[in-house]
C-alpha cells in the first residue's frame, strides 16, 4: 500500500486508457492486468503501466489464465511472470479466478465452471498452496459468473470458495456482479447468496456490467453496471460495517472499447456515492443506474 | 504437484474445451459434457462456445489482423479465423501468440492473386505485431534523440499515429536483431532509398530500399494503406500477385526492423 489513507475505489486499467491516464492530474487505486503484462516481457503495456501506476493511489494485480482449477500442471513461467510483476508493482491484492480456462492440452480463454464437490476443493487448495508458497504471497480467487450447472455439484457457490480461502488463506475477491448474475441464472436471491461468502476473507470486491441473453444473464463488462448490482455492492459494505469494517479495494471493470475514460470515473464517484451514502436522486430514471450528481 | 496430475476424474474439463474449440457441433446436446450438466441449462453451453468464436475471430480480427479487416471485411476475416482455429486450436497461452500458423493456412487455401494478398497481409500484421509489442530493455522515451515530425512508422496500417512512444521504442528493440539480416539481403539489389533504422537512442543503421518498392514505400510514408500501396506498386510495375508478393514480403521485413522512415531521398532526390 502506498498510503495509509488510499481511496480504496479504483478502476481496471486498459490500454485504450494509456494516453488519457498519462494526461490525468490524478490517479486512483487502479487494477492492472497480469496477462498483458507477462508475455513478450511485458512490451509496450509494461512500459505505460509502470509510468501510469506511478503516480497511482494503489495497485492490485489480477490475472485471468492462472487455471486454478484445471488439471494441466501450473505453469511456472506464468507464476515466475507473476512474481516478477509483484516485486515490481508491490500491488495490494493479486488474484485470478476460481475456474479452469484450458484442458487437454488446449485454452479456451474463457474462464469455465468448475464441478463444486469435495474432490475439486481437495485439488483447488493444493494448487493454492502451492502458488502462495510459490510467490511469496497470498493469492486471491474470484468468483465468476456461470451458465450452467453441474448435476455433480454439491456445494454452493460462496461456501465453496469461502472454505477454500479458510483452509488455504487465500484471500477471496469478490464479484458482487458475477454473484447477481449466477444468482439470476439459476432462480436463487443474490443477497442470500452473497452473505455465503465469508466476509473476513474478502480483500477485494469488484463490480461490472452484464447483459441479457437469451433468458439468461451474461457477464459482459461492456455496459454500465445495473442499478441491482450496485444496491447488492452497498449492502455487502453495510455488512463490512458492521461485522469488521475494513477498507476493502472496489474496482469497477469495463471492457468496452468504446467507452470514455472519464465517463467510466463518473460512474465509479456515481457508484461510490450511492454505495456509501445512499444519496437520494442519484438514480437514473430513463437508465435505472446511479448517475453523478444526476448528470 | 504442479506436475502430477490430480488423482481423480475431471474428464469434463477436457471435454469441454475439446467441445468449445472443435467449432464443428453447435448443439450443445450433443457435446459430450452435457450428461455433466443440469438438464434445464445445457442449451446455455453455447454461450461459452460463441464467446470463444468470438474472442478468436472478431477480436483477433479487430486488434492483430486490422489491416486485414480493413481490406477483406471482419465478415471473411472472421470466417478465415474459424475454419484456422477449427484445424488448429489453440495452445498458446496468450490469445495473440495463437495464430502463428494462419498466414500458411491461407497460402494453402487459395491460389488466387486476393488470397496471395490476404496471405502476405496476414504475415504483415504478426509482424507487425511483434513490432508493437517487442520488448523495449531500456525503457526509455524513444523520441527524445530524434524530433518526430521527421519520423514515420512504416506498418502495414500507415495511419497509425506513428508519434505514440511505445511504438517506436518497441521497433528500436525490435531493430536490434533484425538489422543485419536485411543490410545482408538489401545489398543485392537496387536501392532507391533508405530506411534509417534506430537501435538505440543514438545508433542508426541504414536499410536499402530497392527501386520497386519505392513508389510502395513513399505511398505508405504518405499516409496510403498498405492496400492502397500494394495496388500502387502494382500499377506501377505491372506485376500480377505472385511477383508482388516477395516484394511486399521484402518490405515487411524492412517494416519487422522498426523502420523509422525519416527524410528518405527517394526517386530524383537519391539520384541526384
Amino acid at each position: 500500500m502506498k498510503s495509509a489513507t488510499f481511496d480504496s475505489w479504483g478502476v481496471g486499467l486498459r490500454a485504450k486508457h494509456f494516453q488519457d491516464w498519462h494526461a490525468a492530474s490524478s490517479i486512483p487505486m487502479l487494477e492492472i492486468m497480469a496477462d498483458n503484462l507477462i508475455h513478450h516481457e511485458g512490451g509496450p503495456a509494461l512500459w505505460h503501466t509502470s509510468r501510469i501506476v506511478e503516480r497511482a493511489a494503489a495497485v492490485v494485480l489480477h490475472g485471468v489464465a492462472m487455471n486454478i482449477g484445471g488439471t494441466t500442471p501450473l505453469s511456472l513461467n506464468y507464476l515466475a511472470g507473476i512474481q516478477k510483476l509483484i516485486e515490481r508493482f508491490k500491488p495490494l491484492v493479486v488474484s485470478d479466478h476460481l475456474c479452469f480456462s484450458q484442458a487437454a492440452g488446449l485454452q479456451s480463454y474463457e474462464l469455465l465452471p468448475l464441478i463444486r464437490s469435495r474432490e475439486t476443493l481437495e485439488h483447488v487448495i493444493e494448487r493454492v498452496d502451492f502458488v502462495q508458497q510459490f510467490l511469496g504471497h497470498q493469492f486471491t480467487l474470484e468468483n465468476i459468473s456461470a451458465y450452467v450447472a453441474y448435476k455433480d455439484n454439491s456445494i454452493p457457490d460462496g461456501d465453496f470458495l469461502s472454505e477454500i480461502a479458510y483452509r488455504s488463506g487465500c484471500g477471496i475477491l469478490l464479484d458482487v456482479n458475477n454473484v447477481f448474475v449466477t444468482s439470476k441464472n439459476f432462480n436463487l436471491d443474490p443477497l442470500d447468496e452473497l452473505k455465503r461468502f465469508d466476509l473476513n476473507a474478502v480483500n477485494q470486491i469488484h463490480v461490472a456490467g452484464h447483459s441479457l441473453k437469451e433468458d439468461f444473464l451474461f457477464d459482459t463488462h461492456d455496459s454500465q453496471v445495473c442499478t441491482d448490482v450496485w444496491d447488492l455492492l452497498r449492502k455487502t459494505l453495510e455488512t463490512f460495517e458492521v461485522c469488521n469494517y475494513r477498507r476493502v479495494p472496489v474496482i469497477l471493470e469495463n471492457d468496452n472499447s468504446e467507452v470514455i475514460l472519464s465517463d467510466l470515473l463518473n460512474e465509479l464517484e456515481a457508484g461510490k456515492k450511492f454505495c456509501l451514502f445512499g444519496t437520494p436522486g442519484t438514480t437514473s430514471e430513463s437508465s435505472g443506474r446511479p448517475t453523478a450528481n444526476g448528470n | 504437484m504442479a506436475t502430477e496430475p490430480p488423482p481423480f476424474d475431471f474428464k469434463y474439463q477436457n471435454q469441454f474445451v475439446e467441445w468449445m474449440t472443435a467449432l464443428d457441433s453447435r448443439d450443445p446436446d450433443a457435446s459430450p459434457m452435457a450428461r455433466e450438466i443440469c438438464e434445464n441449462t445445457v442449451y446455455r453451453l453455447e454461450a461459452y462456445q460463441s464467446s470463444y468464436l468470438a474472442r478468436v475471430t472478431s477480436t483477433l480480427s479487430d486488434t492483430l489482423f486490422e489491416a486485414c479487416e480493413n481490406l477483406f471485411g471482419i465478415e471473411l476475416v472472421s470466417q478465415l479465423l474459424a475454419g484456422y482455429f477449427k484445424l488448429h486450436p489453440p495452445h498458446a497461452e496468450n490469445l495473440t501468440d495463437a495464430p502463428q500458423g494462419f498466414p500458411q493456412y491461407l497460402l494453402a487455401q487459395v491460389k488466387s492473386r486476393e488470397g496471395l494478398l490476404f496471405a502476405d497481409l496476414a504475415d504483415v500484421c504478426l509482424q507487425r505485431w511483434k513490432m508493437l509489442t517487442a520488448h523495449d530493455p531500456k525503457q526509455q522515451i524513444p523520441t527524445a534523440e530524434t524530433p518526430l515530425s521527421r519520423m514515420a512508422v512504416l506498418s502495414p496500417a500507415a495511419y497509425i499515429h506513428p508519434c505514440s512512444n511505445h511504438d517506436l521504442s518497441a521497433a528500436w528493440g525490435f531493430a536490434q536483431e533484425k538489422t543485419n539480416a536485411i543490410l545482408n539481403e538489401s545489398i543485392f539489389m537496387e536501392v532507391r532509398g533508405v530506411f534509417l533504422v534506430k537501435s538505440s537512442p543514438t545508433d542508426f543503421s541504414v536499410i536499402g530500399v530497392p527501386s520497386a518498392l519505392s513508389s510502395m514505400a513513399i505511398s505508405l510514408a504518405s499516409g496510403d494503406s498498405l492496400e492502397a500501396a500494394i495496388d500502387e506498386l502494382s500499377s506501377n510495375a505491372n506485376a500480377d500477385g505472385e511477383s508482388i508478393a516477395p516484394l511486399v514480403q521484402h518490405l515487411v521485413a524492412c517494416f519487422s526492423a522498426g523502420g523509422l522512415l525519416t527524410e528518405i531521398p527517394f526517386g530524383e532526390e537519391m539520384e541526384q
